[in-house]
């Protein structure tokens, strides 16, 4: 029975980090259309701008994650002014846009990895804490903190979207771009918007995963493979249905090394992913015409 | 109200419209018919910017609007409403209905700020012109309720499904929201392309009739495209033909006793 607790609480861990690099991505992707890759790399680079800030520069731990969501936020920004947009403006192809943001992500990560060293860095926030027990599983306080913050910013999030402007035009501009800009509403500003709310999601998870874990340079491939699958399980184009489908993922991952030796659990991922995208790539909840159109 | 000079447009290489003048009057109602690919829907597109005008020139109100950005063109008065995706599915109606009004909004109040910066730079205090202006901030909420009522007074449907998703209504009911959200912004000349496009015959009926009510309730000049040449003819104070990127003939409803548009595009049995 602990078994199963234990594999409970770390599928719900799991899920919760992917689940925050899902909703940016799919915030990203359904307004604008293109899968932005590079969206793994702002986690590593805010999980590093907090290491620089606070373990580097000794700055105040909460001053450093401030400093570390605004750059997170400018870094997507510059990411969709000083290359997507040009290359939209030139009537780049989505494909195109798809090849860039793998060279972003490629670049980025060598650039940490040249000024960070290629050796694994560790933020010293939170002391290694005794766990605490929980229906016979161990769980951390930083644990309870990863879940309940990522709870709350995806009930935010839900609110942002259905009961502000900016969240409304954000929905419009996903539905259908061209009506969007018929009916008065800025796309690249909206755009613009999408890019620093989602950058911020990623920066919010490369700071939880950088006090949780290591931070290593080629840390946002990893996370990108797992929040794009995420996503593709529940559906892309809709953020509530990849942050579900990134849990289902995490949890997928925990209880399939009940069966299988623990080296799988990249294989368990990368399988979820090539099943779905051959047999439902529209994902478990998204919806069908979203994806024929 | 619209004039439009010389105007040559198209898609990147390929010229669609070569060389076309036309102009619209005030709350003129007016019909530009032809064959598939003649380039009506081009029309529109070139004054919202979506097609790549090369050159002519297109005025709105005596100013000029080429060039204007897509996005811009509302705020000038002019609304569209294109052909085939029309609303917006994954919006609830009354979300559809207020998407654009509280941009018009927006923009007024940013108009008034700005004018208040600058007189607050020679005056340290406000005349009372200037307070009247924003407490119109303020009731503007209440001005989009009115405007939403005066919609659902013309098309009740809307109301009874106000709470659900766009993509549950059905083909006439998508057109009166579109043209519902056109109207929310009070504009000065409404486009439709093709709005009997997919409707029954009977629905079609409707819809044309609705549109010349729209004229008279709403004081708006009105330009439609339509494949359906005769119920727009009937409608429409002039008519346009475009055949093959040109103006090919103009007239009143008189045409529709013109023997080429008898042939060609009534059947023959007119």
């Amino acid at each position: 029975m602990s078994i199963f607790s234990q594999l409970t609480v770390n599928g719900l861990i799991a899920g919760s980090i992917y689940a925050l690099v899902a909703s940016g991505f799919s915030l990203i992707y359904g307004t604008n259309k293109f899968m932005h890759f590079a969206h793994g790399v702002s986690v590593a680079v805010a999980a590093y701008l907090l290491y620089s800030f606070f373990s580097l520069a000794g700055i105040n731990f909460y001053f450093s994650v401030l400093l570390t969501l605004i750059f997170s936020g400018v870094f997507g920004l510059l990411m969709y002014r000083g290359i997507y947009l040009p290359l939209q403006n030139k009537k780049a192809s989505n494909v195109i846009l798809l090849i860039a943001s793998i060279g972003i992500l490629i670049l980025v990560e060598n650039l940490i990895q040249i000024i960070y060293g290629a050796d694994v860095k560790v933020i010293n926030f939170i002391e290694v804490a005794q766990g605490l027990n929980f229906f016979g599983a161990i769980i951390t306080p930083l644990q309870i903190v990863i879940i309940l913050s990522s709870v709350i910013l995806f009930v935010s999030l839900y609110f942002f979207m259905k009961k502000t402007r900016l969240g409304r035009d954000m929905r419009a501009v996903a539905d259908n771009k061209e009506l969007a800009s018929i009916v008065g509403i800025n796309y690249k500003r909206v755009a613009s918007y999408s890019f620093i709310i989602g950058s911020v999601l990623a920066g919010i998870a490369g700071i939880l995963i950088g006090l949780e874990q290591n931070l290593r340079p080629l840390m946002g491939t990893d996370l990108i493979i797992r929040g794009f699958t995420g996503a593709v399980i529940g559906g892309i184009t809709s953020v509530p249905a990849s942050i579900l489908g990134s849990y289902i993922l995490g949890f997928a991952e925990n209880y399939g090394i009940w069966f299988l030796p623990s080296g799988y659990k990249d294989a368990i991922a990368f399988a979820l992913l090539l099943i779905f995208l051959l047999f439902r790539p529209r994902g478990l909840f998204g919806l069908k015409r979203e994806v024929e159109k | 109200m619209l004039q439009i000079k010389n105007l040559h447009s198209g898609y990147g290489e390929l010229e669609v419209l070569k060389g076309i003048d036309m102009h619209i009057g005030d709350k003129e109602i007016v019909a530009l018919i032809g064959p598939n690919g003649a380039g009506k829907s081009t029309v529109i597109k070139s004054v919202f910017n979506i097609a790549h005008v090369s050159s002519g020139k297109i005025n709105f109100k005596g100013k000029n609007i080429r060039g204007l950005k897509t996005h811009e063109l509302i705020r000038e008065g002019i609304c569209y409403v294109c052909q085939g995706r029309i609303i917006f599915g994954n919006l609830s109606v009354r979300e559809n209905l207020e998407i654009g009004v509280e941009l018009i909004k927006d923009n007024k109040n940013s108009r008034n700020s700005r004018t208040l910066a600058q007189r607050t730079l020679f005056s340290d205090t406000f005349n009372s012109h200037e307070l009247k202006s924003l407490r119109g901030k303020a009731s503007s909420k209440k001005e989009i309720e009115r405007r939403i009522n005066e919609v659902y007074k013309k098309f009740p449907i809307l109301r009874e499904r106000e709470k659900k998703f766009a993509f549950s209504l059905s083909g006439g009911e998508r057109q009166m929201l579109a043209l519902g959200r056109a109207l929310m912004l009070k504009p000065d000349l409404l486009m439709l392309d093709e709005p009997s496009l997919g409707l029954s015959p009977k629905l079609q009926k409707e819809i044309f009739s609705t549109i010349k009510k729209l004229r008279d309730d709403f004081n708006i000049s009105i330009l439609i495209v339509e494949q359906n040449a005769k119920k727009a003819i009937e409608i429409a104070d002039r008519t346009y033909l475009l055949e093959d990127g040109k103006i090919a003939l103009e007239g009143g409803r008189e045409i529709l006793r013109n023997k080429k548009i008898q042939q060609v595009y009534l059947g023959g049995r007119y």
